[in-house]
């Protein structure tokens, strides 16, 4: 038998029998699911249950806008001056207020008023009034469907082609950037596992001599070259458990603690590529512990 | 055809000359000991032959070829300092090497049964490396060494650490090895064994070749002319004896250069002395090895 081949399968063998490498391999995991099911629970339960709608109010020095009030999560509210709208703020019956001042169609300009320190006005606030400003100024001459186009104009959909101007096999989405990212780790990950055991083995049957009765066997050559690839099959096999059981574990776990807590009955959705890296940083970090550990 | 041809021999570290050149040979069927005072060059020689590293300058042939791949399944190497993988049992040890050096497991382990029952570690086949005490480590290298058969058999110090019992056994089977033709180059410190085992010894100091011959000429060649005599009561005057020297129970006669050991026994028996011991002095090869590393040193 192929000397390269009988070396492979001794050092694979000897490398997932290992104590440290099975605990690594299916430990990560159930830190990994213990870790996001904790973030997932802390966000749960300080996210509001129920979405609040916010009231900001508004002066309309112009005298056109006071149509589409009602924008969802956001009401407006009409105030006649200034004055009351900032008694409103005050009181917190309102969360906010804006001026349409009476040049506003020239000028383009609106005051927005607020008690909260921030760095700049939350985007969903600023669409939406966007939209409410939008909406009126539009709606005597223009049909509500294109207002909504003009509100929202780009829903972008991009279909790549291939060479021929057919539509391409492979679309551009973040998967294709994603995937190669998350086996570019693993191969690393793969690659340092071997490096550091290929290191450590051969320290230690140096300083044990009996690499002395392997050479008498076998040439360097083999040696290696069945010890870095068994070795990295230990790695990627490790590697490989992780990445599937960041998959399922993970989203039953989310799912059940959603269930438990919130009552959803929507499927978590978090993102692979998230999962991926997660577990891998977490098991590079576990791994790195244990090798600093040993040496 | 000679198993092991070893031809002008160098191997320079920086500056230091570990073997200056060398030459020797060892034959099918024949024990070499190879002994030497520490730092000699013994194990770059042996390094050499196995091909761990390469010579300055002359030829290593085994079996007439220079090493290669094929020839290493020949070759049965036993290490002076020994390790084995700590986790793995001992039959599991001998079945992962034996399979390196080309054996089918069956046979492999059909073989490992024999030799670790006459090495009386049968018991401990299933234990793993880190629990065996160093002397039982080293006899299942010594399995490990030989268990494929091979040709050549190179030991370096293979009876250190073992009990007088185990000693006695690893004796025997490399005893039974020559007789079966394999070819054993022997280093060891220990000189009682290289007496009672090898057919002929290369000394080497400094990485020169001291002495290389068949034990048997050695110690006739190295003869002191004197004998061993323990009798009952006081020893008088012996014409030939030029010289004695006390020890415990008997007394070294040296002789004058025309007096012959039958001579001074002739002399004993005439003057009627009851005599319990008689035996012509026989240089061991620890004192050869001494008188000539100490010869070598001034």
């Amino acid at each position: 038998m192929n000397k390269t081949y009988l070396i492979f399968k001794h050092e694979f063998l000897q490398a997932i029998k290992k104590v440290g490498f099975i605990v690594l391999t299916f430990i990560v995991p159930v830190l990994a699911l213990v870790a996001i099911g904790l973030f997932e629970l802390v966000t749960t339960l300080t996210e509001p249950s129920v979405k609040e709608v916010t009231t900001v109010g508004y002066v309309d020095e112009v005298g056109i806008f006071s149509e589409q009030t009602d924008q969802g999560l956001i009401k407006l509210v009409p105030f006649t001056s200034r004055e009351d709208a900032t008694q409103a703020l005050v009181r917190r019956d309102v969360s906010e207020y804006i001026v349409i001042p009476s040049d506003y169609t020239s000028s383009g300009t609106i005051q927005r008023y607020t008690l909260a320190k921030e760095l700049i006005p939350p985007p969903i606030t600023t669409h939406l009034i966007e939209s409410f400003l939008a909406w009126n100024l539009l709606k005597d001459d223009v049909s509500p469907e294109v207002i909504t186009a003009i509100v929202s104009p780009l829903n972008l959909e991009v279909t790549r082609l291939d060479e021929n101007g057919d539509i391409a096999q492979e679309q551009g989405n973040i998967g294709n950037i994603i995937i190669p990212g998350v086996f570019s780790l693993l191969l690393a990950l793969a690659l340092q596992f071997s490096a550091m055991s290929l290191v450590s083995g051969l320290a230690e049957e140096k300083e044990s001599r009996l690499i002395d009765v392997l050479f008498s066997s076998v040439s360097v050559r083999q040696l290696l070259i069945g010890k870095v690839l068994a070795l990295g099959t230990a790695g990627l096999l490790q590697a490989l458990v992780w990445l599937i059981s960041s998959t399922s574990p993970v989203a039953l776990g989310l799912l059940l603690i959603r269930r438990i807590f919130k009552h959803h009955s929507d499927t978590p959705q978090l993102p692979p590529s998230r999962h991926c890296v997660f577990y891998l940083g977490l098991s590079a970090i576990c791994r790195n512990f244990r090798w600093y550990r040993r040496h | 055809m000679a198993a092991v041809e070893v031809s002008h021999l160098c191997k320079t570290y920086a500056d230091v000359t570990a073997v200056n050149d060398l030459s020797f040979s060892v034959d099918p069927g024949e024990i070499l000991g190879l002994i030497g005072p520490n730092g000699a060059g013994k194990s770059s020689t042996i390094k050499i032959i196995l091909d761990f590293m390469r010579p300055d300058s002359g030829v290593v042939k085994i079996f007439g070829q220079q090493m290669n791949e094929a020839l290493k399944d020949q070759i049965g190497y036993l290490p002076e300092e020994r390790g084995l993988y700590k986790k793995l049992t001992a039959i599991d040890l001998i079945l992962y090497l034996s399979s390196l050096k080309g054996m089918d497991k069956a046979m492999a382990e059909e073989k490992a049964n024999v030799l670790l029952e006459q090495t009386g570690m049968l018991e401990y086949k299933n234990k793993k490396n880190k629990e065996m005490s160093k002397g039982m480590g080293q006899l299942i290298q010594f399995i490990v060494t030989i268990i494929h058969d091979p040709d050549l058999i190179v030991l370096d110090e293979p009876f250190s650490g073992l009990d007088p019992v185990r000693t006695e056994a690893i004796q025997n089977i490399i005893g039974n090895l020559r007789d079966e033709g394999k070819a054993i180059i022997l280093s060891t410190h220990q000189m009682n064994k290289v007496e009672e085992l090898c057919d002929r010894v290369l000394m080497i100091n400094k990485g020169r070749t001291v002495l290389y011959s068949d034990l048997v000429e050695t110690r006739a060649k190295f003869r002191r002319n004197s004998v061993q005599v323990a009798i009952d009561g006081e020893l008088g005057d012996l014409p030939g004896v030029i010289d004695r020297k006390l020890t415990n129970s008997s007394v070294e006669l040296f002789l004058a250069p025309d007096t012959t050991p039958q001579t001074i026994l002739d002399q004993l028996r005439e003057q009627g002395i009851a005599i319990n011991r008689f035996e012509v002095t026989t240089p061991s090869l620890n004192e050869i090895f001494l008188n000539l590393v100490r010869a070598d040193h001034e």
